[in-house]
């Protein structure tokens, strides 16, 4: 059995840029818990000949077994494009200053 | 079994032929939403200006004289799901993080729809970020399924797929990362198809998860899935996922009367049925009906063989890891920065802005997934969650690779059961992520798959969809494969009684 502990959501939630209640941090560890143990069932199964010594590989073949066959990487000219404005990228934004976005303090 | 709502081919053919004026057809779309969409909720912004004058546009030309260079679909109405760029429009992602933001770009697809000439109405609901499965989890408000409004219509793409089966549209876009099309169309009793990975662009989709989304097209026959698709599909430049043929094949003729004998070539067409879907967890009703899909197969000729997938159930284990941590990784960007929401009242520091930004902005259940997702990703766990979902991919794609040495296309239900009533599924994460179980297995190996209508369930009279696979790349085969399975069941173009009584003329 897979629980984790209220120390592990925190550090988890830290990682995620993500402000959590104590209600919550208790709701997400009984949660997380749950799908982590459905999640064991991956302990079943059957791995055949499978290469598991080379994760990159993992990484890179399931997605589109036939894109890797036939294309490899795909490589574009590298040719400078008109992008959208500064303005229109900038339309969205909560605040701006001089073409710049402006934030709370850093440090 | 079918209606009197004219499809997407039919509504072009009487724009083209100038027996209708795509102004008008957008007119009788719009009164249908008018009267629907409060009861279905289907939409979460309605697109009036934009749409009639793209409608305008085509009129402009017929009555010029140059209805020949109309292009496909031209002035047929089409909703999009809200996590696709419009230019000028709100993208919401059903998210409140997102409440604001407008569009400064065009999706490719939205390009693609645009050059078509077809009306684009407005944005359809979905689950948060596109993050479930029955479209309860919107920011905003739920959509309800037209065959019974006590129950949701499936998710996450829920209101493009119930704006279609209502009849407000022919056609509309949602997106599918591990379901999310397919199941709902299932739900609705329509055609959903999720392309192989790359055919159709995903610049300007929001991203959820990068190797398994998909925009993906609903339709409520197999040949306006075949046309839709014929409009978005092709390589892009902004998309180095992308690898379609550079002249892409006659998706339209693929779904015609003959068109599965040309893609077998005189060989008997071999149907794999997908182990595993009798018994516990599949409804009686789902059952009988994909028994009787099988009967209809070998009445069309077809060879039946069963078929084991090893890793199809663990799929959808390997799943949550593998969309969870693509997903921590793509919403980092909502950071309160650039766009969105900005929580900026009492914050310490910048630090702070993202954290409280991001608490504010995401419901529960994008929370639970980030967080999921951190930690498949985290260090001391990546190996055991992460490692082991990638390898959990390979062992599918390798079995998937060893069954189209005997099939060419392998069946199943779509979803383990219909649709099912709000709220019935949101207190158990994990029952919820099990509808997904037929339907994840596609996106994790890339291959196109299919979902239509195959019966009704006695008990509640409710669709039921089968679910239709094939090798990537082939998408012609399964246009054909479905098509000749639609007009041997015989059930297409449905719309659910309560909203056939409002007409489109053409």
């Amino acid at each position: 059995m897979m629980n984790i502990d209220a120390e592990t959501v925190k550090k988890v939630a830290t990682l995620s840029s993500l402000a959590l209640s104590d209600d919550e941090v208790q709701q997400y560890q009984g949660e997380l818990s749950k799908v982590l143990n459905f999640v064991e069932l991956l302990n079943n199964l059957p791995l055949g000949d499978i290469d598991v010594s080379s994760p990159a590989d993992v990484v890179a073949s399931p997605v589109t077994p036939t894109i890797s066959a036939k294309d490899k990487t795909p490589f574009r000219q590298d040719v400078a494009e008109m992008p959208l404005s500064r303005e229109a990228l900038m339309s969205n934004a909560p605040e701006t200053e001089d073409g710049a976005y402006v934030v709370p303090n850093i440090l | 079994m079918s209606t009197a709502l004219p499809t997407a081919l039919e509504l072009a053919a009487a724009i083209a032929t100038g027996s209708q004026t795509a102004s008008a057809v957008l007119d009788e779309h719009f009164a249908r939403i008018e009267a629907h969409d409060g009861v279905i909720q289907a939409f979460l912004s309605l697109n009036k200006d934009q749409a009639y004058a793209t409608a305008q546009g085509v009129d402009d030309l017929v009555k010029a004289g140059n209805a020949s260079t109309l292009p496909l679909l031209a002035g047929v109405p089409i909703a999009i799901k809200d996590n696709l760029n419009v230019t000028g429009t709100k993208t919401t992602c059903a998210s409140k993080m997102l409440e604001s933001y407008v569009s400064p770009y065009d999706a490719t697809v939205i390009s693609k729809i645009k050059a078509h000439q077809m009306p684009i109405v407005g944005k359809t609901n979905l689950d948060e970020f596109a993050m479930g499965s029955s479209c309860e989890k919107s920011a905003y408000h739920p959509t309800y399924n037209p065959w019974d409004t006590a129950c949701v219509p499936g998710g996450s793409s829920g209101g493009s797929a119930a704006c279609v089966s209502a009849g407000m549209v022919t056609l509309s876009l949602g997106s599918d990362t591990g379901g999310s099309v397919r199941q709902p169309a299932s739900l609705c009793g329509i055609v959903g198809l999720k392309p192989t990975y790359g055919l159709v662009s995903r610049y300007g989709l929001v991203a959820f998860a990068s190797s398994l989304d998909q925009v993906s097209p609903f339709a409520r026959t197999v040949e306006d899935t075949a046309a839709i698709l014929q409009v978005i599909a092709g390589k892009d430049a902004h998309d180095m996922t992308s690898s379609a043929p550079s002249v892409l094949p006659d998706y339209v003729a693929s779904a015609q009367v003959g068109s599965l004998a040309t893609q077998l070539a005189g060989k008997r067409l071999r149907v794999g049925i997908v182990d595993g879907f009798e018994g516990e967890g599949i409804q009686a009703g789902t059952q009988k009906a994909v028994t009787e899909a099988i009967a209809r197969f070998e009445g069309l000729g077809a060879d039946i063989k069963r078929i084991s997938l090893t890793g199809f159930k663990e799929a959808i284990a390997a799943y949550y890891i593998i969309a969870t941590a693509e997903a921590s990784s793509n919403l980092a960007r909502f950071d309160g920065v650039r766009y969105g929401l900005s929580e900026r009242d009492g914050v310490e520091n910048v630090y702070d802005m993202f954290a409280k930004t991001r608490a504010k902005g995401f419901g529960a259940e994008v929370k639970r997934r980030i967080l999921l997702g951190s930690f498949a990703l985290s260090a001391g766990y990546y190996d055991a969650y992460y490692g082991k979902a990638q390898l959990a991919r390979k062992v599918l794609a390798q079995s998937f690779n060893q069954a189209w040495q005997d099939v060419d296309v392998l069946i199943c239900p779509t979803s383990p059961s219909v649709a099912f009533k709000l709220g019935e599924k949101n207190d158990d994460p994990i029952s919820m992520y099990l509808s997904d179980v037929a339907t994840i297995p596609a996106n994790l190996v890339g291959i196109p798959a299919l979902s239509l209508p195959c019966g009704f369930d006695e008990a509640t009279g409710l669709p039921i969809g089968l679910q239709l696979m094939v090798p990537a790349w082939e998408e012609e085969k399964l246009l054909a494969i479905a098509y000749a399975f639609q007009e041997a069941v015989g059930l297409k173009n449905l719309v659910p009684p309560a909203f056939q009584a409002l007409k489109v003329t053409v």
